[in-house]
C-alpha cells in the first residue's frame, strides 16, 4: 500500500520561519539574511555599513558560526545589539536556532536585523530564516565561476555584492561573465560592487537596503 | 553535510503522517523522497546516512527511494523547454545562452510504502 504524502521535508523549518517573519512584521523589523563563503567579507561589510546605517536606524545582528564569538565581539564594538549562535558542526543556520536567539534581542527597539549565516555557499541557500531579503557576498578572490558552481545560492538571492573590488586588478575575475551567469539564473537579481576594506561602494549597498526597507514598510503598513 | 538533519525531518514528518492515517510505523517498507538537483542535498549522502540511522527510527526496515528531478531550462532562442540533468548555462538543443533556469529545488517526502495491514482500532 502506498500512502501519498507530498509534503516538503523542510516544512517544520519553514513553519518556524513564517512565525519569525510574522513576529518581525508586528514590530516593523526588516530582516536580511547575509550569505557567502567563509572569508568573503560578510562581517567586514557589516562594519562598513554601520557608518551609513547607524545614523538613521537601530540595527541588530544575529551571528552564525560553527564556533567562537569572534564575529559577535567585532559587531558589538559598533554598538549594535548582537547575539551569537554557535552551530557546533552545523553547516547552516536553521529557523529554530534563530528563533531561540531572537529571545535575547530587544525586538521592539530594532529597525533592521542582519542574520549573518554560517560561511557556506551550499545548504544555507535551502533554509528560510524569516528574512525579507537575501544578500550574497561574493569576493573577487573566490573567482567568477562561483555562480555557475553553486547555482542555488545565486538563484535564490535578491542581491549580490561583489566584494574586495580593491583587489580586482590583481585577479582574473571577469565581472561581466559573473553578472551574465547570475542574471541567467536569477533575472531580477541586483548586483552591486563594494570594497569592505576601502569602503568604496558600501554607500550604494546601504542605500539599496534602505530602499528595500522602505518598500517593506509600505507593504506591511508601518 | 546536513543530510542527517534532513532525515530527522523526514522521519518526524513520516511518523506524523502515518499516525494521522492510523498506520503502524513498523510496517513501512519504503520512503520515497524527491530531492531536486538544485536542492543542495546529496542523494548518496542521504542513502549513507539512512543506513546509519534507520535502525534507531520507527522505520528500521524501510528503504529509501530518491527521485532527482533536474531544473527546467527554457530557451528564448529556439523556444524549447526541457528538464536538464544539472544546472546548465547553455540550451542543450541550440547551445544558446539566452535561457532561464527554473525549479529543480524540490525537497519532499513524496510517499510511504507499507505492508498491507488492518487499520488500528479507532480510539475515542
Amino acid at each position: 500500500m502506498e500512502v501519498v504524502i507530498s509534503q516538503d521535508i523542510l516544512k517544520a523549518n519553514d513553519t518556524i520561519a513564517e512565525r519569525i517573519q510574522a513576529n518581525f512584521e508586528r514590530t516593523g523589523i526588516f530582516a536580511v539574511n547575509l550569505l557567502g563563503s567563509p572569508g568573503s567579507g560578510k562581517t567586514t561589510l557589516l562594519e562598513q555599513l554601520a557608518k551609513h546605517l547607524s545614523v538613521s536606524l537601530r540595527v541588530a545582528v544575529v551571528e552564525g558560526d560553527l564556533a567562537t564569538s569572534k564575529d559577535a565581539e567585532r559587531i558589538e564594538k559598533l554598538g549594535w545589539p548582537t547575539v551569537q549562535i554557535n552551530t557546533g558542526g552545523g553547516c547552516h543556520l536553521e529557523a529554530n536556532m534563530v528563533e531561540k536567539a531572537l529571545a535575547s534581542l530587544p525586538l521592539n527597539e530594532i529597525d533592521l536585523l542582519f542574520i549573518e549565516n554560517v560561511g557556506n555557499l551550499v545548504c544555507t541557500a535551502g533554509h528560510k530564516l524569516g528574512e525579507h531579503l537575501r544578500l550574497v557576498i561574493l569576493s573577487c578572490t573566490e573567482g567568477d565561476d562561483k555562480v555557475t558552481k553553486y547555482p542555488p545560492m545565486f538563484q535564490k538571492t535578491n542581491a549580490i555584492v561583489l566584494n574586495k573590488t580593491d583587489l580586482l586588478p590583481f585577479t582574473d575575475f571577469n565581472v561581466e561573465q559573473m553578472e551574465h551567469d547570475a542574471r541567467l539564473l536569477n533575472p531580477d537579481v541586483e548586483i552591486m560592487q563594494a570594497s569592505s576594506r576601502t569602503g568604496e561602494g558600501v554607500e550604494t549597498v546601504a542605500h539599496y537596503l534602505l530602499r528595500k526597507r522602505d518598500c517593506y514598510l509600505a507593504e506591511t503598513g508601518h | 553535510m546536513h543530510e542527517m538533519s534532513l532525515l530527522r525531518d523526514v522521519v518526524a514528518l513520516a511518523a506524523a503522517e502515518l499516525d494521522r492515517a492510523g498506520i503502524a510505523s513498523g510496517k513501512v517498507t519504503r520512503l520515497t523522497l524527491t530531492v531536486g538537483k538544485m536542492s543542495c542535498s546529496s542523494p548518496e549522502a542521504l542513502h549513507s546516512a539512512w543506513e546509519l540511522i534507520a535502525p534507531n527510527t520507527p522505520f528500521p526496515e524501510a528503504t529509501l527511494l530518491i527521485h532527482e528531478p533536474g531544473p527546467i531550462c527554457r530557451c528564448k532562442e529556439c523556444g524549447t523547454m526541457q528538464e536538464v540533468d544539472e544546472c546548465t548555462f547553455r540550451c542543450p538543443t541550440c547551445n544558446s545562452s539566452k535561457i532561464t533556469i527554473e525549479g529543480g529545488d524540490t525537497l519532499q517526502l513524496t510517499s510511504i510504502d507499507c505492508e498491507e495491514e488492518e487499520k488500528r482500532p479507532w480510539k475515542s
